[in-house]
């Protein structure tokens, strides 16, 4: 028990130090009782208030209604392909936002291109494929044998979905709603590029505040506001999450697609996965389109070189290596943290106090992270921010809850009996991981890994204000090379994203192939 | 529970390993205090030639560490925060908007440079009691893709006044100057021409011209305007006097001898950057050393192909492609320092509200 504890402790005191830690030095320079009164008196802010909510919500449920058809094609039915069309969809997840708006305004109609709807249909094409992971993982675990009495009772289809399967899925359902809503209500490159100008998020206004005004005390204010708004979705998603898991099996019962059913689920499958590919698909036409007119590899050859003048010191190229560097020791003490954070939370320890401390880095705006990190680590015996292991570090705590999202579940679906009884025979507390809940946790752990190393691959926001020397990484390198005139920089930056997109994909394919195979 | 939790330490203890040793193998000696090395904190397209940094250390025997990000509001909001402990030893790129604010925090420690003599006059004008050294400078102009507006009959704007003329109804395209930096020049450029009192005035007859705001220079240029990569609806976009030369560099014909881009002239804000050393750096003898470089003439020399913007030394020699596509405008605007730095918060609100609400 004192191991666990530690283990524990671990976790937290990471949490606490790279997350609560810079955002309470930051907050410390400027909230005040009088700075949050304004954010509700004021009126813009109460109107930005109300849109960050709006959009949140319209997104979230946008999502999960898009994921549903998906999740109940790769939940419920065995076909090949499956795991590579799953890792397709979440390919969207990472991609820079840059890339998204590109792609926004050339597939909305006009009109509809800029504004609540243009930031909704982005939300979703970015969240939807994570939707489909978890409720389609829920749904394969569930017992078909209560939809079939249903069915033999006469039962229509839908009232065999809305009565019997609903309730059912509505845990998983809404785990995921909770993190795509947190992610949708810190949503910052988006909504900056798709907002009109008059529209404005609670994130974007920290950021303004913060960047352009160094008003600290509305940027602490509007911080603290969205933490409360976070860690509610957060805490309420949880909650809902630990009720009725029990109910789930720990074996995935899929069945090959009966042809009855064959129309629809190609129907499925080929809506949602153009939904999530033809933004990418127009994204690597572009890139391959050449300056002279026609299609050609120019742009990816020109990677190598050091363009001078792009807005970048180095190649272009060196983005990708510097990215990887820095998105695996992230990736591994993300999934590290993450999986102490499902086992306490997953087991129920703490309460909602243990899962708001454990989804605190999803809370937290990127600008206050960043803007903190750089006040509290500048003094011995923490000076630390120039030190190169702090990036890894910083993108290890924003991916962690992703990790801990995936196998919180599995967790949740072990039975505490097996352990007992291997630790009664006398096995020791190591092998009793080692042979009994690896193997049963290995699959969610791996796909979590997967996901923290995609997440820090294209963390933007954190990144670029920890910017050491030579850390230029891909989505920085991205966003400079658009910043200059010329087709020549655009194709490159294009090309990059094309790399980062296939980078994300391939990551999150292997993970799960791993997965499987140690199963 | 009665499960422990013990089962996990290994794979602590290897993540643990593997993060530890990828870091250690690339730990930098940031901040060290030997002078051998000057730490240069920059905005993020702070991006000059490797060999012109490397000229330098073999000069003097010093090494450059960059460190960049953010644009200049948050580079300068950045160093107040940090001005006890800062990020390195020199600031670059502080410019008149931000100017009066990082100096009156204290974030400089005064600085002569020997160097400064070769420094036009006008800009050294600008700052009293040495705090910075003026480094470069830019202009931000109305650009037009030329062959659109011959195509519509209507000759190319002249000045500020014209866009709210008709013919230029729903043509122009601007940088919200909350969100962009070129945005905000934009908007001082208004103040300059129409003062206090009138450049309000004058957003509103934008407005009802069909003024189009996006939030930064990257969707203004890459989407919205018709000379652009997106080839968008605008002839008409707020840039600056040295995109026609960056559109022909980068464009499908280094070697053009006609640029599809003209500036006009007489719209050009004026944006004066800085460098200065940090009241506490480490390493304030290298900090001067890098400011002596930055103003002399092989620096100079390749601000304006490898960040396109221009010189500050009188009788520096400009590239082919700028003296022969670039403007200088011969009497850019300009707002005071510190009226800027007084006012710009009041004149964002002030500029939403009338073009946004």
């Amino acid at each position: 028990m004192v191991a666990s504890a530690g283990a524990v402790s671990m976790a937290l005191g990471v949490v606490a130090l790279f997350v609560a830690w810079p955002v309470l030095r930051i907050l410390s320079r400027g909230l005040s009782a009088h700075a949050v009164g304004h954010v509700f008196t004021d009126g813009r802010l109460r109107a930005i208030l109300g849109f960050t909510l709006l959009q949140a919500v319209l997104s979230t449920v946008g999502a999960v209604a898009v994921a549903m058809p998906a999740a109940w094609l790769v939940g419920r039915h065995q076909f090949r392909g499956r795991r590579l069309l799953m890792a397709v969809w979440v390919g969207p997840f990472t991609l820079p936002t840059v890339v998204v708006g590109l792609a926004a305004r050339q597939l909305l109609p006009e009109g509809l291109r800029r504004g609540l709807f243009a930031i909704v249909c982005a939300h979703i094409f970015f969240n939807v494929g994570i939707a489909v992971r978890t409720i389609g993982s829920a749904w394969s675990r569930l017992d078909p044998r209560p939809e079939e009495a249903a069915a033999t009772l006469g039962a229509t289809p839908w009232q065999v979905f809305r009565l019997v399967t609903l309730p059912r899925l509505a845990p998983a359902m809404a785990a995921v709603a909770g993190l795509i809503a947190a992610l949708c209500l810190t949503s910052f490159g988006v909504v900056l590029l798709l907002a009109t100008p008059r529209q404005s998020t609670v994130e974007v206004e920290i950021w303004r505040q913060t960047t352009q005004f160094l008003r600290l005390d509305r940027a602490g204010a509007l911080a603290m506001v969205q933490l409360v708004l976070v860690s509610a979705a957060l805490v309420l998603t949880s909650r809902s999450h630990m009720r009725t898991d029990l109910r789930q099996r720990a074996v995935e019962t899929r069945r090959r697609l009966r042809s009855s059913a064959r129309p629809v689920a190609i129907l499925v499958g080929a809506a949602t996965t153009a939904l999530t590919v033809v933004p990418m698909m127009l994204l690597m036409e572009r890139s391959l389109r050449s300056a002279q007119g026609g299609h050609g590899m120019q742009a990816y050859r020109s990677l190598a070189q050091v363009t001078r003048g792009s807005g970048l010191v180095d190649s272009p190229a060196t983005s990708v290596a510097m990215s990887i560097r820095i998105a695996i020791p992230a990736a591994i003490l993300a999934t590290v943290l993450g999986v102490l954070a499902a086992l306490v939370v997953g087991r129920g320890i703490g309460g909602p106090v243990m899962a708001a401390a454990f989804g605190l880095p999803l809370a937290v705006s990127a600008v206050t992270l960043g803007f903190g990190f750089l006040i509290a680590f500048a003094r011995a015996p923490v000076a630390w921010r120039s030190k190169s292991w702090i990036l890894p570090i910083l993108q290890a705590v924003v991916a962690m809850p992703f990790v801990q999202r995936m196998v919180e579940p599995a967790v949740r679906r072990m039975d505490p009996r097996l352990a007992e009884v291997a630790a009664t025979l006398g096995v020791s507390p190591l092998a009793v991981w080692r042979r009994v809940q690896l193997p049963i946790l290995a699959r969610p752990i791996l796909s979590g890994a997967g996901i923290a190393f995609a997440v820090a691959l294209g963390e933007f926001g954190a990144t670029t204000f920890l910017a050491r020397p030579g850390t230029v990484t891909m989505p920085v390198a991205i966003a400079r090379l658009a910043g200059r005139p010329g087709a020549v920089l655009a194709a490159q930056s294009l090309a990059l994203a094309v790399i980062l997109g296939a980078l994300t994909i391939m990551v999150t394919v292997m993970a799960d192939l791993a997965g499987r195979e140690s199963h | 529970m009665r499960i422990s939790i013990k089962p996990l330490f290994p794979i602590v203890m290897i993540g643990g390993l593997i993060a530890g040793t990828t870091a250690c193998a690339s730990d930098t000696q940031a901040g060290t205090g030997n002078n051998k090395t000057v730490t240069v904190v920059a905005y993020d397209s702070f991006t000059p030639s490797k060999e012109v940094l490397a000229a330098f250390t073999k000069q003097s025997g010093i090494a450059v560490k960059l460190i960049t990000g953010g644009d200049t509001g948050e580079l300068v909001n950045k160093a107040i925060l940090t001005r006890d402990d800062p990020l390195g030893d020199v600031l670059y790129g502080v410019d008149s908007s931000f100017f009066s604010r990082a100096v009156s925090e204290g974030l400089f420690e005064p600085y002569q440079s020997a160097a400064a003599g070769g420094i036009n006059p006008a800009f050294t004008a600008l700052v009293p009691g040495h705090q910075v050294t003026p480094v470069d400078y830019g202009d931000v102009c109305i650009n037009y893709d030329k062959a659109v507006l011959v195509a519509k009959g209507i000759a190319a704007p002249e000045s500020l006044a014209d866009l709210a003329k008709p013919e230029y109804r729903n043509l122009l395209v601007v940088e919200n100057p909350a969100t962009s930096s070129p945005g905000l020049a934009f908007m001082m450029a208004s103040v300059a021409t129409f003062g206090d009192n009138g450049w309000a005035g004058y957003w509103k007859k934008l407005r009802a011209n069909g003024v189009k705001v996006v939030s930064g220079w990257d969707e203004a240029w890459n989407t919205e305007f018709s000379a652009g990569e997106g080839k968008g609806a605008r002839p008409i976009v707020v840039s600056y006097a040295s995109s026609p030369p960056a559109a022909v560099l980068y464009g499908p014909d280094p070697k053009a001898t006609e640029t599809p881009i003209g500036v006009a002239a007489a719209t050009c804000f004026r944006q004066v950057e800085f460098v200065g050393v940090l009241r506490k750096a480490k390493n304030k003898k290298a900090a001067r050393a890098f400011i002596d470089f930055a103003i002399g003439q092989q620096f100079q020399e390749d601000l304006p192909l490898s960040m396109f913007v221009f010189p500050v030394r009188t009788n520096t020699k400009l590239p082919e492609l700028f003296t022969k596509f670039a403007v200088v405008p011969a009497s850019p605007l300009t707002v005071p320092a510190q009226k800027i730095s007084q006012n710009r918060e009041r004149w964002i609100d002030e500029w939403t509200t009338t073009v946004l609400s």
